[in-house]
């Protein structure tokens, strides 16, 4: 499938004080960009950059104020109703950012990834156990662990598990919101190398959130850099990391621990005051 | 501990002092046993350093700063000793203690919006430690607290005594804790992953601001952190630690050239790069572990590609290897990674 | 971007969870607990078998001997018209647990659907419930209870509808402020993203999740609506003779209470001892599943 986001915008209005004076943040400006059938993009930003609204507008989490969202051409409908939502279900599924939060901490694992293949009628009940051992083991997680609830599991479990329920659903689109910045590193490479697998075997195409250039690199083909709201840079990902051209994408990559060859030289060079950043 | 002199700061504002930690382990009361955190912990964080304790879920790190900050939850008890030059925290009454603690030793936390009171202007933050535990007046502190929140780089200083925290970006609020922390002038700064909760480019800013503070006040730094990348260019000494225990000492930027012990090794490789795309990323099987499910024999042999039949006999000793420390019985080898199968097991963590 | 809890950091905070602190802590609450279930045990048994356990018809009248003190015969001894406080006690029980029994189940079947309509659906609903909920709060529970008792004829249903009423908007206002929570949490996002309906959502996902909180507030309110349904006895409002309460029995003894102050001790401890141990058991409750997981 191919995702097609165009324009979009997304403003807040903040109402302060008695008298309703009622300011805008703009959280989102004008972002448009292009998941082909099978592709890895990646956004990529800080706080306040407005990736993470952009990811929610485009599976429906907020609506935009401007601009659309396409799935093969076709427009999302920008407020959606339950029934709306389980089709769109089908076609794209988020993985969020903190594992443990994401599961219902009082349901099985098991029965999460059940009641969404029984939800969306691609098994029927008795058929479906059959299938929950297939999800978890295409996560590599053992069967035995579909009893256990999420405080029972480490974060890597609970991420796979939350990976196995997103692709219950037999969805085309994976949308990662952070998907490992909650993960000890050593379980970092193990969810990135399920990721790529799995895209590789399923065809799926994924739309990554992340404020790690390193992981990026590792996951996507296409990259946009955000910078409060706008797209300041975009294009292949070997470009963009390795000859960034706009000076706020330069920054970031200089800010990379990787890329900070000596501290002793850019302590003298900056004497750690603080930039425009900070306001 | 080896006797390679790290750069020494050129001008000490003042005499630091030598935090040692002597084969320290922390229990923690777990229902009716004790179960450990940290085992036989060896460190000494000289005057002016900048040291890295790094590690990921259960390896002690963070138990570490907070046995020698002293905020342990009740019932937790610690063996060994806590040197500060020649006074030993541990055979102290708990009131000296903390009166040493509060005095001598500043922690900065990951995240600064919990552990600070929103409805807490900036200066009361500021100068309530000093108040309270010096009795300085209010204007002394309050001149006090500016100079600090000067030195650390904050803009305007007295307007932002009269900001809340929420009026302040992640950045600028841990600068403020930090300059919280400085305020009674201690010799030894905790920083627990003080850097992880902020963007990139601001934790560039606070890592080189920890750099000058260390520099020009003589300030020794622990510097906690599960990003191996940034301990490497920080410190001037690195520490691995895994499940409690101290696994390789190294000097600053040895640790990613030349790695010893296998967990480092591991770790090393597994992280992705931003210089290109790693076809398969190369993974320690299984999940790391703490100190209280640690295996007999060393911690990390369940995992370790290097493993032999007596890793699983006794923990093995921290031996002087190449210029640094390594806990492995392999560590005279000059072992280099060999990608493992990247397969994750049916039981990934 | 927000603080990131690391495998790390949730590790750590479970270690210091588990840390139970000191060894003594954990006993004193078990021992507690346990001498207020014991309590609420012997108190459901006496409801249960009063026929066989009340040593004397609660209701026969010995005229000749008002206010007794307790005897061989009478162990608690008579109250004002010489019936057995003890017998009534027993019996008593029953419709001192049946009354807010029945106030709880109001409450609860009332209450949760409202509490989760206004979550869910926010807006101008949650506006009206709400302000609904607020009006009712304006006035002093008690006083609101009788004047329904006083309108509709003093009787132990009158009772405990009129306590029910009072009860409803604090088990939605409860109800309400958890779910509310739990709907901003990533787990109901997900819920809403695969488009589940709001009786799954609400009833398969988010009420299991605020059981504890329900199952304590429902523990409090039971222990509270037989404060409110005894006081209302007290006053003659509620339970009528024949009828038995220890609110009712509070009524009785207390023109007496100078000749012999029997009648009252006697109810009054049995009221405090019950509202007191479900006080406790609804604090237990309340922690029962971090004690769970934790053992884990």
């Amino acid at each position: 499938m191919r995702l097609e986001v165009t324009g979009l915008s997304k403003e807040f209005r903040l109402r302060s004080g008695l008298f309703r004076h009622s300011s805008h943040l703009v959280a989102v400006s004008n972002v448009s960009f292009v998941v082909p059938e099978s592709g890895s993009t990646a956004i990529v930003g800080e706080t306040g950059s407005g990736k993470t609204t952009t990811a929610r507008i485009v599976v429906g989490l907020e609506t935009a104020t401007r601009g659309t969202v396409a799935v093969d051409g076709t427009d999302l409908a920008p407020r959606p109703h339950s029934a709306e939502r389980r089709r769109r279900a089908r076609v794209m599924q988020m993985v969020f950012q903190n594992p443990m939060l994401s599961l219902d901490p009082h349901q099985p694992i098991g029965s999460a990834i059940k009641e969404v293949v029984v939800f969306h009628g691609l098994r029927s009940s008795s058929e479906s156990p059959e299938r929950v051992f297939e999800l978890l083991a295409a996560v590599g997680l053992d069967r035995r662990l579909a009893t256990s609830r999420p405080h029972q599991l480490s974060g890597g479990q609970c991420q796979r598990a939350a990976i196995a329920r997103a692709l219950a659903a037999e969805p085309e689109l994976l949308v990662l919101d952070e998907p490992v910045s909650a993960l000890d590193v050593s379980t970092q490479a193990q969810i990135l190398n399920l990721l790529a697998d799995l895209k590789a075997e399923l065809g799926l195409s994924l739309l990554t959130i992340s404020h790690d250039l390193a992981l990026v690199r590792q996951l996507a083909d296409y990259v946009l850099v955000m910078c409060r709201g706008e797209v300041v840079e975009s294009g292949p990902v070997d470009d963009v990391l390795s000859r960034p051209q706009h000076e706020y994408t330069r920054r970031l990559v200089a800010a990379v621990p990787e890329s900070m060859d000596d501290l002793a030289i850019s302590t003298s060079m900056d004497g750690g005051r603080g930039t425009t950043n900070d306001v | 501990m080896t006797d390679v002199q790290a750069d020494s700061p050129q001008t000490v504002a003042r005499t630091g002092r030598t935090l040692t930690l002597d084969e320290v382990t922390t229990y923690l009361r777990v229902g009716r046993q004790l179960k450990p955190v940290i085992l036989r912990v060896d460190l000494e964080l000289r005057p002016g350093e900048i040291l890295g304790l790094v590690g990921e879920s259960g390896s002690g790190k963070s138990m570490t700063a907070r046995t020698i900050a002293g905020v342990l939850p009740d019932g937790a008890t610690t063996d060994g000793a806590i040197r500060l030059d020649d006074l030993d925290l541990l055979r102290m009454s708990r009131k000296e203690r903390r009166a040493v603690q509060a005095k001598e030793i500043g922690v900065v936390f990951q995240d600064p919006r919990a552990f600070v009171d929103p409805l807490w202007r900036v200066e009361v933050h500021m100068t309530e430690a000093m108040r309270v535990h010096l009795g300085t007046s209010k204007s002394e502190a309050t001149s006090r607290a500016v100079e600090l929140l000067a030195a650390v780089g904050i803009d305007q200083p007295e307007r932002r005594m009269h900001q809340f925290p929420d009026e302040l970006s992640g950045g600028m609020l841990q600068r403020v804790m930090i300059a919280g922390a400085l305020t009674m002038d201690p010799s030894v700064l905790l920083a627990d992953e003080a850097t992880t909760a902020l963007d990139v480019t601001t934790q560039a800013e606070i890592v080189k601001l920890l750099a000058r503070l260390s520099a020009e006040r003589g300030l020794s730094v622990l510097f906690i952190t599960h990003d191996l990348a940034l301990a490497d260019i920080v410190c001037d000494r690195v520490c691995v630690m895994y499940a409690g225990r101290i696994v390789e000492v190294r000097e600053g930027r040895q640790i990613f050239d030349d790695p010893i012990h296998p967990y480092t090794i591991d770790l090393l490789a597994a992280r992705p790069t931003i210089k290109r795309r790693i076809d398969r990323l190369p993974v320690i099987r299984g999940v790391p572990t703490s100190a209280m499910n640690a295996p007999s024999g060393c911690p990390f042999h369940p995992r370790c590609q290097f493993a032999l039949e007596a890793c699983t006999t006794g923990v093995p000793a921290l031996v002087p290897v190449r210029g640094g420390f390594a806990r492995c019985i392999r560590a005279h080898e000059n072992l280099t990674g060999t990608p493992t199968p990247a397969d994750a097991p049916l039981e990934g963590g | 971007m927000s603080a990131v809890t690391g495998d790390a950091l949730i590790f750590e905070r479970d270690t210091l969870a588990r840390a139970t602190g000191g060894r003594w802590e954990g006993l004193f609450n078990r021992i507690v607990v346990t001498i207020s279930a014991l309590v609420l045990g012997v108190i459901v048994i006496c409801a249960i078998f009063a026929p066989w356990l009340a040593p004397h018809n609660p209701n026969t009248i010995h005229l000749l001997d008002p206010y007794a003190n307790p005897s061989h015969r009478y162990l608690f001894g008579q109250d004002s018209a010489g019936r057995d406080i003890l017998s009534r006690l027993i019996y008593g029980s029953r419709l001192s647990l049946l009354g807010p029994l029945i106030v709880v189940a109001i409450a609860f079947v009332a209450g949760v659907p409202l509490g989760f309509l206004a979550a869910y659906r926010g807006g101008f609903v949650d506006g009206l419930i709400s302000r609904t909920f607020d009006v009712i709060f304006a006035f002093p529970a008690l006083l609101l209870a009788i004047v329904i008792v006083a309108t509709f004829g003093a009787s132990f249903q009158t009772a405990v509808f009129a306590v029910a009423v009072t009860y409803v908007p604090l088990m939605g206002r409860v109800v309400r402020s958890a779910a509310l929570v739990e709907r901003s949490k990533p787990y109901v996002e997900e819920c809403r993203l695969q488009g589940y309906g709001a009786f799954r959502i609400l009833f398969v996902h988010v009420m299991p999740n605020i059981g504890r909180i329900l199952v304590s507030q429902t523990t409090l309110y039971f222990a509270y609506g037989l404060l409110d349904l005894s006081a209302l006895s007290f006053l003659g409002l509620g339970a009528q003779p024949p009828q038995i309460d220890w609110g009712e029995m509070l009524q009785d003894a207390n023109s007496g209470v100078f000749q012999s102050p029997y009648g009252v001790i006697f109810p009054a401890v049995a009221i405090v001892a019950l509202v007191v141990s479900l006080n406790f058991i609804a604090d237990w409750a309340l922690d029962y599943r971090i004690r769970k997981e934790n053992r884990a």
